[in-house]
Order: C-alpha cells, then structure tokens, then sequence
C-alpha cells in the first residue's frame, strides 16, 4: 500500500480528541485538582485534599454500599433466572422455541424509560415505589436482555462434537455438560456477568424513577452532587473512584467476547 | 466438507426447556407487558379513573402547549441526535472499514470509549468541559477566540451528550454492516471507473441499509425516551419526554397523565420498533436463504 | 474386538430416509469404509453406529446385543469425529485422561494406558500441550488416541482427515492401518474420498441416497462395479448408452455380442480396457490429451462422434488431431442400474 499523507484520519483523530477525549481527561484533572480558577489552563493549586473528604463522607458510604447491595442482587438474579433458559435456548427443542425468542428480541424495540413509567404506575399500586425490591425489578428487567442473549450465544457456540466425543468416551448428559458444556461457555457467561454487574451498578433512570426520594445508589448521589453543584471535586473524585475499576471490568469483558459481539447481538 | 446430509440440529425434545425459560418469560409478562397494557387502557378511561372509555386524558396532553411544547421539542433532539450520528459516524465507519494502522487503531478506541463511560460520568465531564467556564472555553480563550456561547442549558446540550453516549452503539452497527462487503465489489466499481462518491452511493449504501436501519430504530427508540442527558445538560423549559414523565410522575404525582405521556411514547416509538423488528425478520429469513 | 450386524436399519428426517432399510455384516478386527457422495446417509450411518443418532427402525447388533436404543455413552464404540473435537479447555493428557477417569481407572493405570497410547501415535513428549498449539496432523492424532485409549471394540473415523492436505492424509492414513492391524480392532472409516477407500479398506460399502450399491474388497469395488452408480463413481468409466437387439449390441457401427433381452442398456468400459493400435477395429481422431504421468488419458472422437476415454502408453506420443485406431475390449452392460452382462 502506498503510504500516503492521511489527511482524513487525522482530523477524524484530532476531532476525536477534542469532542471525546478532552472531557474525560477534565474530569480527571477536577480530581486532583486543590483550586482551578478560569481561565487557567491548568489547576492553580494540585492536591489530593478531596479525595479524603470524599471518602469521609457518610452519604458517599451509604450510597455505595446500597448500590453494591441492590446490583449483586440484581446481577444474582439475572444469572439464577437467564442462565438456565440461554442453555434452553441454546441447545433445547420445545414447543414455541422460536416465538419465544422472537418475543426476547421484541422487547428491546419497546422505548424503555415509558415500559419504566408504566411499571412505577403498577408499582404505586402495591407499594413497591421506593422500596429495594421495587429497584431490584426494574433492574432485573433492563439485565434480562443481555444476561440471556449472550450466554445463548456462548453455549450455541460450544461445539457439538466436543459434548459427542465427551459422550462418546463415557460421560453421562449431566457430566458432559459439567465438564465440557459450562467450561467452554464459561468465559463469554462470565464476561456477561461482569457486564451486568457494571451496567446494572451505573443504572440511574430506572432507580431514580423508582427509588426516589427513600433509595439513594451511586450514581444518583453523583447526579445529586453535580446538580447541587456543592463541591465540583467531589463529583470528579467519585466519577474517578468508580469509573476505573469497572472500565478495567468491562475491557476484560470486552477482551473475552471480541468486538462485535455486542453489534450482532443486536442485529447489526 | 462432505459431512452427508447435514443431521439436523440434535436437540431433545424436551417440556423441559419451557419451564427453564419460564421465569424470564414470566418477569417480561409480569412487569413489562402488563404494566404497559394496563398504562394504555387505563389512560384511554376517564381522568378521575372511573370506568369507560375516554379521551380526556389525551385531550389534557394535546390542549396543553407545554406538553406539546416537550413533544415538538422531543421530536427536534431525536431527529437532530439520528441525523448527526450518521454523519459523525459514516465516515469514521469508512475510514476503519479501509484503513488499517496504528491511526486506524487510536481513532477505533476512542471512538468506542463512550462505551465504557457511564452516563452519570459523561453528563458531568460534558458539564466541566463544555459548560460555563469550562475546560474548552479556557482553551479557546488561550488561542484568542473569546465569547464562547455554551450549549449546556439549550437545547443543544442534550443533543451533544445523547451523541456522545450513542456513539460507539452507531459504530459497532455500521462498521458490521461494512464488514459485509467484499473488497472485491468495491475494486470491481473501481475498475468499472466510479468515483468514491459514486462507489459509495450505489455500493456501500444499499449494502449496509439493513445496518442503518438496525442503528436509527435502536438509536429512535433509546433517544426519544432519554432522560439522564436532557436532565443533565438540557434546558428546564421546554424538557424532553423523559424528564417531563419523570416529573409528572414524581413531583407532580400524577400517575395517570405521566402513563399518558409514556403511551404517546409508545405509540411513536411503535414506528421505530417495528421498523427494526421487521428489518430483522429480513435478516433471518435472507440468513436462512443462505443456509439453505 | 467385535463384530457388528446391521439389520434393516432406516432414519428417516420427516419425509426424507437419510438410511433406508440398510443391512450390513462387519466381521471381527475388518476395516471397513463407507464411501458415497454427499448426502448418500453414510455419515448418518456412522452417527447410528456410534449412537448419535437413534434409527426410525432396525437394529444395530455388537457381539449379537442389540444396542440400538444405547446411548452413545454407554456403547462400547468410540469416535474420532471430522473436526477431531478436542476439547479446547484441557491439554492434551487431560482430554486423553477424560475418558479413563470416568471408568475409575487408578492413576497409575491411567499414566501406563496414556504412556502406551501416546507412543502408539507417536506422541510422546506432547502431553502438556494444548490443543491449539498443535498442527491440525497432531491434533487428529490426539483424537484417535483418545478415542483408542479407552479400548472400544469399534472404531468409528467421519472423514478424520478430511481438513488436512493431500500429503499430511496419505501419512496419517497409513498410519491408522497400522495402528489398526496392531490392535486389531473392527474399524469403520467414512470418507468421500475414493482414493482413501481404496487404498486403506479390507472392504468398501459404496452408499448413494441411503442405500447401499455394492460391497466388496476394492478390487471388487474397481474390476467389477455391480451397478452403473458404482461404475461412475469409483475410478474413471466410459459410459455410453447403446442398444440391444436380437442378442448383439451396435456400438460406432460394430456389433457386439450382447446375450441379453432387447432394449436399452448401458456399456461400461474402463480406459486402460481399450485395445488401441493397428487393426484394433474403429478408426477415430484424438481431440484432446492430458498427461497423467505414467501415461497419457486421451479423448478420442469415435467415426459416429462419440467421445470416450482412452489410457494411452507414453510411448506412442499421441497429439491432437492424431488419427488413431481403437477396439473394444473387456466390458459391462448395465440395466436399471444393475449390471446385466459382463465380456
């Protein structure tokens, strides 16, 4: 190939850096920042002050252990729920497989946040509106999706003639799914897991809806910080705090399923 | 190759598969079907909830101009947000499908790093970086360029945010769909003496329809009913869907005109919706074909 | 070791029989292949033997036991599969090991059956690896030692060697001979491959549409196909229809004698079967030539203008456009698909 001057690829870049780079980077400059007055470029005094004040903070506390509660909960529960019925999917035969699985798909084309309206207003009904159970629903239902559409996928992808050969060689159906089945799939599910985890942890319209005024997750006490405008650190320590664990999560998620599996997974 | 006559898929035969996908199937029956079909009837009877059938709750949302203010308004940012992704992430698509390199590699990974942010984080650093006083606006004012407007709090802010969010979904689609086509049917264009224009309108464009179909329903769908973005970084007045359901719902507590507004969302994303369930049975009955 | 009875074995997809009443007879420590084209049931056959696949009827005796309704598991058979079916998340030992364990052997038998098995493929030493890091050769090999290890009393081969090139084919195909006559263990081979057939096989059973056409030593399968399926399906035929009346045949304007009832009929004569040279009977024209090494296989343009195939010694260097001199020699007659008469 003829090596050219790429003109095209270095605007695209320069423009890349500038719409999505450049924000990023100022959330994580605001977090070590002591004092950053306009128009300095840069803060006029650095300092990790914040980060101890954030961390002293029993809201903070409260909020993530309420969050790290509710979404082990959820991400539990989708497992419980949607592993089972993505081998089903998978690898069984039942009447109304097809239309079952069309129905799945159906309901991504429905626009969430009215489904979420429309559950608060079932919800008032029996009381669930600011209750942990009432949040734990709603989360469960925008897991669902991924925590079956992936791990049908995974177990779809286990090479039939590797469960014969297991057979082949002796190993009961049970067997055969223990020790060739849910190995090979293992991978890809738990990426899903990890996946549902962080996603369900960040989730914010369906807790707000529900949770609110009683529960307070994360990222609704981040919402809370930044609106407020109260301390400008505090929501960049935070954002700082939680975001790169779960992007280290989510790359390894990512690493595991390869790059266009979320694409095909909705049709692309 | 000549496995003989491909057995069919080996599956047993099983009721056993039905009771495994029973508790999903019931949660989706439970809590998404049935709330939304009682939200719709209940909303088509009377507004003091006794029974019958009756527009008034509609007659409400269409005579109030604030509502339709929030629809109009609705409508503007999903149009504008679909219209610009394809835009940005066109030739972004193209460039990836047909260069490959470090380049290649830096502009793929930051284009899909929105991905890995959560929605609550990109509100806040779009705030601190484009907002009043902002990171951006102290760059401009370095290089000289002073009386920076800043979109957050106009309409524009929840454009910018709702692109930034669904940016790498866009992506991840059209460069799929650009997977798809053979190097070979783009040389033979060449060959036959179209220009880039031409090989992009007559060959690449009709073969990823289907993609671009997939990502503007999807994108229509999680646009129309955002709320995280407009609330962030929109205006108060007037607000988009999302937040006003939301506001209906919690500070206003009026359940039956905030079900209102979610069955006029419905009823419009009904049209994205089948657009895409329809566009996938396409896609299954053509992989079938090509199976077969 | 084993011998293996099929007794009218039938599977049947919906409306469409992959195997139609089939009976076969397999004696103790044979290697038999199946052979056929695409879609002729024979992999479906073999999925049958090894229990993949329940039959829509028939029977499948091992030593006399019926095993039909056995599943795979529990079959004294075991299966070296097309795309050898490692399992990707265990070494080479363990994927060998899998089998043993479940039969509760201890560990020191285990160890001495692996040892011995690895030696046997010529293995040895590549016990950690994984899958991946070995060559597609090496992995079929693991696969066939997995499968041999657990001594079955049949062998089952779906197309092994079916991914891997000409070469690496040939090499691992004697291989497996010898393995095979080492053990002495009753083997079923499918392949569509009538080179590997012929070349590996005490017996071939030739299979089209779920049926068998004709079983025998390849010889047999090569000198004297009993239907016209077989005779265009192993090695190179001439088959040209031409008909019968009052016991003798017209062919390019000679008759032949043909001791058969009137009618239509098939003649089948291999290549190298022509009597070329002076006075060998019709005068024809060379039109086309292909150089096969040890000798040369012309299309020769017979004076009613039909073309037939001819083997031609190197040494009589033909060229297009040559006249050239050829006879009949040695031939079949088919009818119906069966063969109906024989020179």
């Amino acid at each position: 190939m003829i090596r050219r001057f790429d003109l095209a690829g270095l605007v695209i870049a320069a423009a890349l850096v500038f719409f999505i780079l450049l924000p990023v980077l100022t959330v994580f400059i605001w977090a070590f920042a002591e004092q950053w007055f306009y128009p300095s470029l840069l803060p006029t005094k650095w300092g990790l002050r914040f980060w101890s004040k954030v961390l002293e903070r029993p809201d903070v506390w409260s909020a993530f252990w309420t969050s790290m509660k509710i979404t082990t909960l959820v991400t539990g529960l989708s497992a419980l729920i949607c592993l089972p019925a993505a081998y089903a999917f998978a690898r069984m035969e039942f009447p109304g497989r097809q239309a079952f699985m069309m129905s799945f798909l159906m309901a991504t084309a429905f626009p969430r946040f009215a489904i979420t309206i429309s559950l608060a207003v079932l919800f008032l009904v029996f009381n669930l509106v600011g209750t942990v159970t009432g949040v734990v629903i709603v989360q469960l239902l925008t897991t669902l999706l991924l925590m079956i559409w992936l791990p049908t996928a995974a177990f779809r992808g286990v090479s039939r003639n590797m469960e014969e050969a297991a057979r082949d060689v002796g190993a009961g159906p049970l067997r055969v799914f223990w020790s060739i089945t849910l190995p090979q799939a293992l991978p890809s599910i738990a990426a899903a897991v990890l996946m549902t985890f962080v996603w369900t942890f960040y989730e914010t319209e369906g807790a707000w809806l529900v949770g609110a005024p009683r529960i307070t997750t994360m990222p609704i006490l981040m919402m809370q910080m930044i609106n407020n405008q109260m301390v400008v650190q505090y929501g960049a320590v935070l954002s700082v705090l939680l975001w790169v664990p779960s992007l280290a999560a989510l790359l390894l998620a990512r690493r595991v399923l390869g790059s266009d599996t979320f694409a095909k997974g909705l049709g692309a | 190759m000549a496995s003989d006559l491909a057995p069919p898929p080996k599956t047993s035969k099983n009721p056993l598969g039905l009771l495994m996908i029973a508790a999903p199937v019931v949660l989706m029956g439970l809590f998404l079907l049935y709330p939304a079909l009682r939200v719709v009837l209940r909303t088509f009877g009377a507004a003091d909830g006794s029974p019958g059938f009756s527009l008034e709750n509609y007659a409400r949302f269409f005579n109030d101009s604030y509502s339709l203010n929030n629809l109009g308004i609705t409508l503007w940012t999903t149009v504008v947000t679909l219209i610009l992704l394809i835009v940005v992430n066109l030739p972004i698509a193209l460039y990836l499908r047909f260069r490959k390199g470090r380049l290649a590699t830096f502009i793929q990974a930051l284009a899909l790093f929105p991905m890995f942010v959560p929605g609550v984080i990109i509100c806040y650093a779009l705030i601190r970086y484009i907002g009043p006083n902002g990171l951006l606006q102290s760059l401009l004012e370095h290089v000289g360029i002073t009386g920076y407007q800043t979109p957050i709090m106009t309409p524009w802010g929840p454009v910018i945010g709702l692109l930034w969010d669904a940016m790498p979904f866009t992506l991840l689609v059209l460069t799929a769909g650009l997977a798809g086509i053979s190097n070979a049917a783009i040389e033979a264009a060449q060959d036959v003496g179209a220009s880039r224009l031409r090989i992009l309108w007559s060959i690449v464009l009709p073969q990823i329809r289907g993609s671009l179909v997939v990502c503007t329903s999807l994108n229509f769908l999680s646009l129309f009913g955002s709320v995280l973005q407009p609330y962030m970084l929109g205006p108060t007045s007037p607000e988009l869907m999302g937040p006003f359901m939301l506001r209906t719902f919690s500070s206003v507590r009026d359940p039956l005109q905030a079900g209102t507004q979610a069955t006029i969302t419905f009823l419009i994303c009904s049209v994205a919706g089948l657009l895409y369930i329809l566009s996938m049975g396409n896609r299954r009955k053509a992989e079938k074909e090509t199976v077969a | 070791m084993a011998s293996l009875d099929l007794q009218d074995i039938s599977k049947r997809y919906s409306n469409l029989a992959a195997v139609d009443t089939l009976s076969l007879s397999i004696a103790d420590g044979e290697l038999v292949c199946l052979l056929g084209p695409s879609g002729s049931g024979k992999s479906t056959l073999l999925r049958m033997i090894g229990g993949f696949e329940i039959p829509s009827s028939g029977k499948i005796l091992i030593d006399g036991v019926d095993v039909a309704p056995v599943p795979p598991d529990k079959r004294p058979t075991a299966m070296v599969f097309q795309s050898h079916a490692l399992w990707t998340h265990m070494n080479v030992w363990e994927n060998i090991a899998f089998g043993l364990k479940l039969r509760k052997f201890s560990r020191d038998e285990v160890a001495a059956k692996i040892a011995r098995v690895m030696e046997l493929v010529g293995l040895t030493g590549y016990e950690k690896r994984h899958p991946s890091q070995l060559s597609g050769g090496q992995q079929q090999r693991v696969a066939i030692a997995r499968s041999i290890v657990l001594e079955p009393k049949i062998l089952l081969l779906d197309e092994p060697f079916a991914s891997l090139d000409q070469h690496l084919r040939e090499h691992l195909r004697e291989e497996v001979r010898q393995i095979q006559r080492q053990l002495g263990i009753t083997t079923i081979f499918v392949t569509h491959g009538q080179d590997e057939a012929l070349a590996l096989a005490d017996r071939i059973v030739v299979m089209s549409k779920g049926k068998i056409e004709q079983v025998g030593t390849p010889d047999e399968i090569y000198a004297r196909p009993q239907t016209e399926f077989v005779a265009g399906f192993i090695g190179v035929m001439n088959l040209v229809s031409a008909t019968v009346s009052g016991g003798s045949l017209a062919f390019a304007g000679e008759a032949l004698s043909a001791p058969v009832a009137d009618g239509l009929a098939t003649l089948a004569i291999r290549p190298e079967d022509w009597k070329v040279g002076e006075g060998a009977g019709l005068k024809a024209t060379v039109t086309r030539t292909v150089n096969l090494g040890a000798y040369v296989l012309a299309d020769v343009a017979l004076p009613d203008g039909t073309t037939v195939k001819v083997h031609l010694d190197k040494a009589r260097a033909v060229r297009e456009g040559d006249p050239i001199e050829i006879g009949i020699g040695p031939f079949a007659l088919y009818r119906d698909n069966m063969v109906i008469h024989r020179s």
